[in-house]
């Protein structure tokens, strides 16, 4: 809302303020206002000008030489200007010299080609107009006066250039503010002084009025407008419209608005049009009330029927468009056809044009919701549908509809005919019935934190206007509560709340009307006076935060990605706990690489990779903790809400961080690229870290992964015996799926620009789900172990879990326990038999009760070799 | 003839002259042990010396026993510090040996950073959890119901213009704010009090994606719930948050302003962290940032949560997380925390 200063000012003394100073009053009481613009900011020296003849300039074929006047037979000046449609009689501002113009311009006396011009005619733009809001006539060339204009005034004030725009960023509850009249009042509480006049004032003699609030006598009226001329309005949807009125206008003539009312639409931020058009609009912006004029003789019927709309009418709006409606919109009707949208847009057909004679002015109150839905379906919000829809002043329907039909009767020639019609339904009794809140002064200072008095309190609602009276509580004897009862015997304070504030209907509203008026700055600081509670966060939030840290010091760095992803890139990897196939996505994406609801991290994760390998971020290693999105059923994907696991997921790509100078000290000189190994071991960390036992069983079905290089991370169980081929767990129960890990196809590395990176993901809500309780404590061994070290040929398609599983099912049959088996080398090369590798294994026996002998540990490494041997063919190297 | 005393006390001082110049020529400490054999050993000089012992006269023999043996102890004590300084040197060479460039960089371990959102939220969950408050997390989708209307913001009320909203169905949502989270707890608590809850989370509107709008955010969200809770009670706990995240000297400002679920409700501000207070380019020059919004939760949202109003009272407070990184840490496009560019991630390594 843009509030004019100088409109503001009609209604309330502002004399002694500055704006700078109205609007920290404003802002600290609620109504914030974001920015003060002073419109013809540095404009000075401009006059109201007649051309007295336009000749052509004797050196130049696009320059005009004119003679000007500021004063009927006055001196005159001579011009030069470039304007092609500057007219002899018409009136301009003039610039004289020694005038400023917008953006700091100073005019001086300037030869053009050899004719010394004596300052210029100005265009809109020159004098800092809102050229926006302008037709394209009024924009391009000169900005031509009325000829009525005051020959030789100052155009600044004028052309209301010296007026200062006040923009209130307004909450939606302030409806009451989205009119000159409704800050006028905010402003009359905040700084406690009287309106200048009230409201009414402005209407003659209206019958409905805002301090004594009771319903207009519209029957009264209508009854008025009982003449041949007046339209039948018929209402048949009282709760959509329960009051609709409507005056008869004739005999209008097509003309501007008078420059006055043309400046404060403009300083309002709206278009001037017509006079019929711009009075509408003016006096929405003066009262609040939305006003609609029709051009009564584009109504056939001369009749007026509002209703809902009929399935599959349509309607083509003032915007040329044309509009499909459904039962859910409320229109304004001929009784055949729709001619408005209610509260929202007129129709074409009716539209008020140059030819328009007579109107049909239309001032109603319409029901919010309904104005809101249709105006958010057709993507209409207009100036009358944002009031309608957070509710306008019942009062000020009819007041305003005289208002503009005297100002239309006196600016566009026209003629009230008759009265008021229309309709009130029963129900807007309801509407203007006074709403009486009732509050006392310990319930506010015990909501507030404050002390405040009394007199206080009721001088708040005096500012406000709200009529208030105060009432002793009855001292009825209650036994079992006598303490509370003696309490809330104090006064109360019943407030009658205004129509024009419908935002105040409870007493937390009116507490709120207090805290604001004596400024929150009086509400003291404390600490709550509540029993003491022990904060905390639940399991995984704080399994989020360590894993994080365990990860960042692992040397990846943790990311934030978004949660909707394309249908595509959402499709493509690897949704190990879900139970359901299908995915969730928006109903109106802002693009459609937002689309979906995320299944797995990868895409996010891999987005970031790309990033930074496109910026020549060689290689990284990041991970995410975030929340994926599984519908818990195909059948009602959006049936009930969806499961909403925490994953942990980590990409590694390019090369790992190399060790200066590592072959000086026999290491690598030479850092390896990333690949499954890396990705791996930051999972057996993790999984150490939370105590748990994975089997890494060979996965060739997961999507987006490398078939043979990616793996599914399998809960082990409590028993050391290792899952199947399929992680089927021994005891029938389902593997626990923790995630996966592995190297990207390179069929999808390739559509990231990577180089064959390295993944995992986990679900971090599975691996707490099934984390051991705390550490076990487990003594120092007492007794030595006697290690013994294996060396052998195998076939190079036998895994290590294969070779794990045959050695510690050989040790079951042992009499001494194998209490560790580490794998400490794998070879593969020119030395090794066709189709075999190296692996050597230091197997560690330990007895707990007494000190092993060598020829125990040998027998017990023999009977290992020999069912190595059986079972898997191996050959024991020298 | 037997040698004299004389004579055997001249070859005495001999040896010693040549064994002390031997010692001290000796370079390594092979020499060393090679000429204590020599000179000492059990079929060294001394003890050849030693052997005339028997054929001197009886009184001479404890004076020339006694020669011998001091010279014996004079030259192991020589021997053992010449061995020591030959050790002590051939360490010191080895050493020398050993230098290598101690500025060539370590074995790269080099941590990984935690996103600056984390630290953030961390922070001050930190904040309240030492104030007695609970972390509280809730679902990112949502019911309309959850999310709006027992917030007091019914279907067609004109504050969902506040919040363009990702709708995946008419009734279900991606939640807009974390306040769906305070319903669903008053609910699980209900009628006990207090209820001290943080409830941070993502939240998503229908925005572009520009400089300072992001379609998904992420929001803290307190709430407390208990008999007399006062406005002042907010105020207080604000104070504190606010001294405790941007340092002791902050202050807080609590402006009039608009929540469907809170009655007063008000918008919150800073002093500006980059200059005090008195006015900068980061607070365009008002000395003020805002970075909350809190107000007294509405009687209505109190017994949607199953609470009586007439009861308890309740304050609600909510921050965005991107906001208040942005002016900790002087970000200026809100993007950059989900472009995730290795380059800041590695600023952000120490916390």
């Amino acid at each position: 809302m843009r509030v004019s200063w100088q409109w503001l000012s009609e209604w309330i003394d502002l004399g002694d303020m500055t704006p700078e100073a109205l609007a920290e009053r404003l802002t600290a009481a609620g109504v914030a206002v974001e920015q003060i613009i002073r419109r013809g900011e540095g404009i000075a020296g401009v006059l109201v000008a007649r051309v007295l003849d336009v000749r052509a300039h004797p050196n130049a074929d696009r320059l005009k030489v004119v003679t000007v006047e500021t004063a009927f037979g006055g001196p005159t000046h001579t011009v030069v200007t470039g304007a092609p449609d500057v007219e002899a009689g018409a009136f301009y501002p003039y610039a004289a010299p020694g005038a400023r113009l917008a953006g700091g311009v100073r005019i001086e006396r300037q030869a053009f080609r050899g004719v010394v011009s004596e300052g210029m005619l100005c265009s809109a733009e020159e004098l800092g107009m809102e050229v926006h809001l302008l037709s394209a006539e009024a924009r391009s060339g000169l900005y031509r006066l009325p000829d009525d204009a005051p020959l030789g005034a100052d155009a600044v004030g004028y052309l209301g250039l010296d007026d200062v725009v006040l923009e209130l960023d307004l909450t939606p509850n302030r409806a009451d503010c989205l009119s000159i009249i409704g800050v006028a009042y905010e402003a009359a509480a905040i700084l406690d002084r009287p309106l200048r006049r009230a409201p009414e004032a402005a209407v003659g003699a209206p019958t409905g009025t805002e301090k004594a609030p009771g319903a207009p006598a519209v029957g009264e009226a209508a009854k008025d407008g009982g003449g041949a001329s007046a339209f039948a309005v018929t209402v048949e949807d009282d709760d959509l419209c329960p009051l609709y009125l409507g005056q008869i206008i004739s005999g209008i003539v097509h003309r501007p608005a008078p420059q006055w009312m043309q400046n404060r639409l403009l300083a309002s931020g709206i278009r001037p049009i017509n006079a019929v058009v711009d009075v509408t609009n003016y006096v929405m912006l003066e009262y609040g009330q939305p006003l609609h004029a029709f051009d009564a003789d584009r109504i056939g019927t001369e009749r007026i029927v509002v209703r809902r709309a009929k399935e599959g009418e349509t309607l083509t709006t003032l915007d040329g468009k044309e509009r499909l409606l459904t039962a859910d919109d409320l229109v304004i009707t001929d009784g055949v056809r729709p001619i408005g949208l209610a509260g929202v847009m007129g129709g074409e057909h009716t539209e008020v044009t140059p030819e328009t004679r007579r109107i049909f002015l239309e001032s109603a109150y319409f029901a919010g919701p309904a104005i809101r839905r249709t105006a958010v379906r057709f993507d209409l919000r207009s100036e009358a549908s944002r009031r309608f829809e957070k509710g306008v002043d019942p009062l000020r329907v009819l007041s305003a509809l005289k208002r503009a039909a005297e100002l239309i009767a006196a600016l566009a020639g026209g003629r009230v005919e008759g009265g008021v019609v229309g309709r009130q339904s029963e129900r807007a009794a309801a509407l203007f019935a006074p709403r009486r809140v009732e509050i006392t002064r310990s319930a506010i200072n015990a909501r507030l934190g404050t002390a405040l008095t009394q007199d206080e309190v009721l001088d708040v609602f005096r500012r406000l206007g709200f009529p208030y009276s105060v009432a002793v509580a009855e001292a009825t004897v209650d036994a079992e509560s006598g303490g509370e009862r003696l309490a809330n015997s104090e006064e109360r304070v019943i407030v009658t709340v205004p129509t024009r504030r419908g935002d105040i209907a409870i007493a937390e509203d009116l507490i709120e009307e207090v805290a604001r008026l004596v400024g929150y700055e009086a509400i003291p600081s404390t600490a709550p006076k509540l029993p003491e509670t022990v904060g905390g966060r639940p399991p995984l939030v704080g399994a989020r935060r360590s894993v994080a840290e365990h990860l960042a010091a692992l040397g990846l760095h943790e990311v934030h990605t978004y949660v909707l992803v394309s249908e595509d890139d959402d499709r493509r990897f690897p949704r190990f706990d879900a139970r359901t196939a299908s995915a969730l996505s928006v109903r109106q994406p802002m693009n459609a690489a937002r689309r979906s609801l995320r299944r797995s991290l990868m895409p996010g994760l891999l987005e970031v990779a790309a990033y930074n390998r496109r910026h020549r971020v060689d290689s990284g290693r990041f991970f995410e903790i975030g929340k994926v999105f599984h519908p818990v059923s195909d059948e009602a994907p959006y049936g009930t809400l969806p499961d909403e696991p925490l994953h942990v997921a980590a990409v590694f790509y390019g090369h790992r961080p190399p060790v200066v100078g590592g072959r000086m000290r026999g290491g690598a000189s030479e850092a390896g690229a990333y690949d499954y190994y890396a990705a791996k071991g930051v999972v057996e960390a993790l999984l150490a870290r939370y105590g748990l036992k994975a089997d890494f069983v060979p996965a060739a079905d997961l999507p987006g992964l490398h078939p043979s290089r990616a793996a599914r991370v399998v809960l082990a169980g409590e028993t050391a015996c290792a899952p199947s081929r399929d992680g089927a767990q021994a005891n029938g129960e389902p593997p626990v799926v923790l995630g996966w890990v592995g190297e990207l196809n390179p069929s999808v590395a390739e559509a990231y620009e990577l180089t064959r990176p390295a993944a995992f993901e986990l679900s971090l809500t599975r691996l707490i789900a099934h984390r051991p309780p705390s550490a076990v404590y487990s003594a120092p061994p007492r007794f030595p172990g006697v290690r013994r070290d294996i060396s052998f040929w195998i076939d190079r398609s036998i895994t290590h879990a294969d070779v794990l599983q045959v050695i510690r099912s050989a040790a079951e049959q042992l009499t001494i326990p194998l209490t560790d088996v580490v794998l400490f080398d794998v070879y593969e090369g020119d030395k090794s038999p066709s189709g075999k590798k190296s692996m050597a294994y230091a197997l560690t026996f330990r007895h707990p009760e007494r000190t092993l002998l060598e020829e125990e540990a040998d027998a017990a490494t023999s009977h290992i070799v020999r069912t190595l041997e059986q079972r898997l063919s191996i050959a024991l190297r020298a | 003839m037997p040698p004299s005393l004389e004579a055997l006390k001249a070859e005495l001082e001999s040896v010693r002259t040549k064994a002390v110049q031997e010692i001290d020529a000796a370079k390594t400490p092979e020499a060393v042990e090679a000429l204590r054999v020599r000179y000492l050993g059990k079929k060294g000089v001394l003890a050849g010396l030693m052997s005339h012992l028997r054929a001197l006269p009886a009184e001479a023999r404890p004076s020339f026993g006694q020669a011998v043996n001091a010279l014996r102890e004079a030259l192991e004590d020589q021997i053992g510090a010449r061995r020591a300084a030959l050790e002590a040197a051939a360490l010191e060479a080895r050493l020398q040996a050993e230098a290598i460039d101690v500025t060539l960089p370590g074995e790269a371990l080099a941590p990984g950073a935690r996103h600056p959102l984390s630290q953030v939220i961390e922070a001050i969950e930190d904040i309240f959890i030492g104030m007695g408050y609970r972390i509280a997390e809730g679902p990112d989708v949502e019911w309309d119901t959850y999310n709006f209307e027992r917030l007091n913001i019914p279907k067609d009320h004109p504050a969902r213009d506040m919040q363009d909203s990702f709708y995946l169905t008419d009734e279900m949502l991606l939640r807009t704010h974390t306040s769906p989270v305070q319903v669903r707890e008053m609910l699980a608590m209900a009628p006990r009090t207090p209820l001290k809850i943080i409830c941070p989370g993502n939240v998503y509107r229908r925005d572009t994606d520009d400089a300072t709008h992001s379609h998904m955010f992420t929001q803290i969200e307190g709430l407390v719930v208990g008999e007399g809770v006062r406005m002042s009670d907010l105020k207080g706990t604000l104070e504190q948050f606010a001294r405790r995240l941007f340092g002791e000297e902050t202050k807080i400002r609590l402006r009039p302003s608009y929540f469907p679920f809170t009655e007063p409700s008000a918008e919150v501000d800073v002093t500006c962290s980059a200059c005090g207070g008195t006015g900068c380019r980061v607070c365009k020059w008002t000395g003020w940032l805002e970075v909350l919004g809190a107000g007294m939760v509405h009687p209505k949202v109190l017994e949607a949560g199953g609470y009586d109003p007439r009861r308890v009272s309740g304050f609600a407070f909510g921050l965005g997380v991107e906001r208040i990184a942005m002016i900790k840490y002087g970000v200026d496009d809100i993007r950059q925390f989900y472009v995730n560019d290795a380059r800041v991630l590695r600023s952000f390594v120490a916390c």
